[in-house]
């Protein structure tokens, strides 16, 4: 990923996909699981493009629910696993 | 994504145990080892590795998914065909996309899936990934009318139905009987998409059954089976159901079964029969033999003796299909399908 790719950048990204693949866009803040907006079989998609998309490498195993379940969150851990 | 996907080993019991006792309720069944070794270790093969996956991470298993091949007769091919079970990750890592993982190693391997008794969040993840779902039939006939009203608290229709004179036979059978091979194939069109009900399988399933006493019996005439049906009697002493799991009949015979058993369950102390089913047919039978359908109206409060449902009411899909591409597009279609529910023998997942 180039590194001077910004928060925003990533987060309009992401939100494009969720777009697309979810069929609504939404806040950056808006609680992605618990609203249904994603749901199991999305997010496998979403992480599995996100590694693609970013080259970065996500081990399900170290991820909290609680702390990547929103536009804003996701593009944070994003940034930190492609700045390693 | 750091997550390994692959059977669990039979010497790794210890390990699947724990897991099912951290997030299932206590005393499930999937806590029994027994139960483990027959329905995911025995059919259709013996094998060192359960059927069923495993979702590992650095030696830590976060979700499993139970599954059973069981050969299919489809449009009267054989097919390899998968009857999935429980399905549970670990609550710190769910909604991330391990459930789908399992669903998709599955899914691969197999032409035609069939799962039953789903939860809201399995419904959404089946469809997202092309299964098609329906509601089973429910038909039941009140046996006891006291015993029920008591227990549900309402009085329930009573349908008399007698057993018409015929020269059918009742037979109950202690053993396979080599004649239900013929049956099988006699009845192989009619039943479009249907297990295959060999002997291998019939005796896992009900007759060596390690947990659970089937009553089996076939309707007999000059020699020849011309029904099968499995029966067993659950629920407490003061409501009991006679549910009816297995019903695989010739056309011609459909009715005298059905009577037979609510005579047998009533003379086993239920107070009424239910029978969970899939597809169009057995519908004109039913009624014949006194039973009537269940799925909403008075009989609807008769207690299921399941898996506690997630899914009441008539719009719920409560069992799912998937065919691979390149099956007939009709074997997608659940309507196809005879399947029943068994419940309880099966994994409770509640």
């Amino acid at each position: 990923m180039p590194r001077d790719r910004t928060q925003r950048d990533i987060e309009e990204k992401l939100s494009r996909f969720l777009k697309k693949s979810a069929g609504t866009a939404p806040r950056r803040t808006a609680d992605l699981i618990a609203t249904g907006i994603v749901s199991s079989f999305i997010m496998l998609e979403f992480i599995d493009w996100i590694e693609r998309e970013f080259k970065v490498s996500v081990d399900i195993a170290a991820l909290d629910p609680r702390t990547f379940n929103t536009i804003e969150r996701i593009a944070r851990h994003i940034r930190t696993w492609a700045s390693k | 994504m750091g997550i390994e996907i692959r059977n669990i080993a039979k010497n790794e019991k210890g390990e699947l145990i724990a897991f099912h006792r951290r997030n299932y309720r206590a005393g499930h069944i999937l806590e029994d080892p027994r139960y483990l070794d027959w329905q995911f270790g025995e059919f259709p093969r013996r094998s060192d590795s359960y059927s069923i996956l495993g979702a590992w991470s650095a030696g830590r298993l976060l979700g499993v998914f139970g599954y059973t091949e069981t050969p299919y007769l489809c449009f009267g091919k054989r097919c390899r065909a998968v009857s999935l079970g429980h399905l549970m990750v670990e609550p710190s890592v769910r909604h991330l996309g391990i459930g789908a993982l399992l669903l998709a190693r599955v899914k691969k391997s197999f032409a035609l899936a069939i799962d039953h008794g789903l939860t809201r969040d399995a419904v959404r993840l089946f469809t997202e990934m092309g299964f098609k779902g329906e509601t089973l039939s429910r038909f039941a006939r009140v046996l006891s009318p006291d015993a029920v009203a008591k227990a549900v608290g309402a009085e329930l229709p009573v349908t008399k139905a007698e057993l018409p004179k015929s020269d059918f036979r009742f037979v109950r059978l202690r053993s396979y009987d080599p004649r239900l091979a013929l049956l099988m194939r006699s009845v192989r069109e009619k039943y479009p998409i249907t297990v295959e009900r060999s002997k291998r399988y019939l005796e896992w399933r009900y007759f060596h059954h390690p947990l659970i006493s089937y009553a089996l019996f076939a309707a007999e005439r000059r020699g020849r089976l011309h029904s099968f049906v499995a029966v067993r009697i659950e629920g407490p002493d003061e409501c009991r159901a006679g549910r009816i799991i297995d019903c695989i009949s010739e056309e011609s015979a459909e009715a005298f079964p059905l009577l037979s058993v609510a005579a047998f369950c009533r003379d086993a102390g239920a107070h009424y029969v239910d029978y969970y089913f899939s597809g169009p047919l057995q519908k004109r039978a039913l009624r014949n033999a006194g039973f009537a359908d269940a799925g909403s109206g008075l009989l609807s409060l008769l207690p299921s003796r399941l898996n506690p449902p997630v899914f009441g009411g008539s719009n719920a899909i409560d069992f799912v299909v998937q065919a691979r591409r390149g099956m007939l597009r009709r074997a997608s279609h659940p309507r196809s399908w005879y399947t029943t529910k068994g419940g309880g023998d099966q994994d409770r997942a509640y």
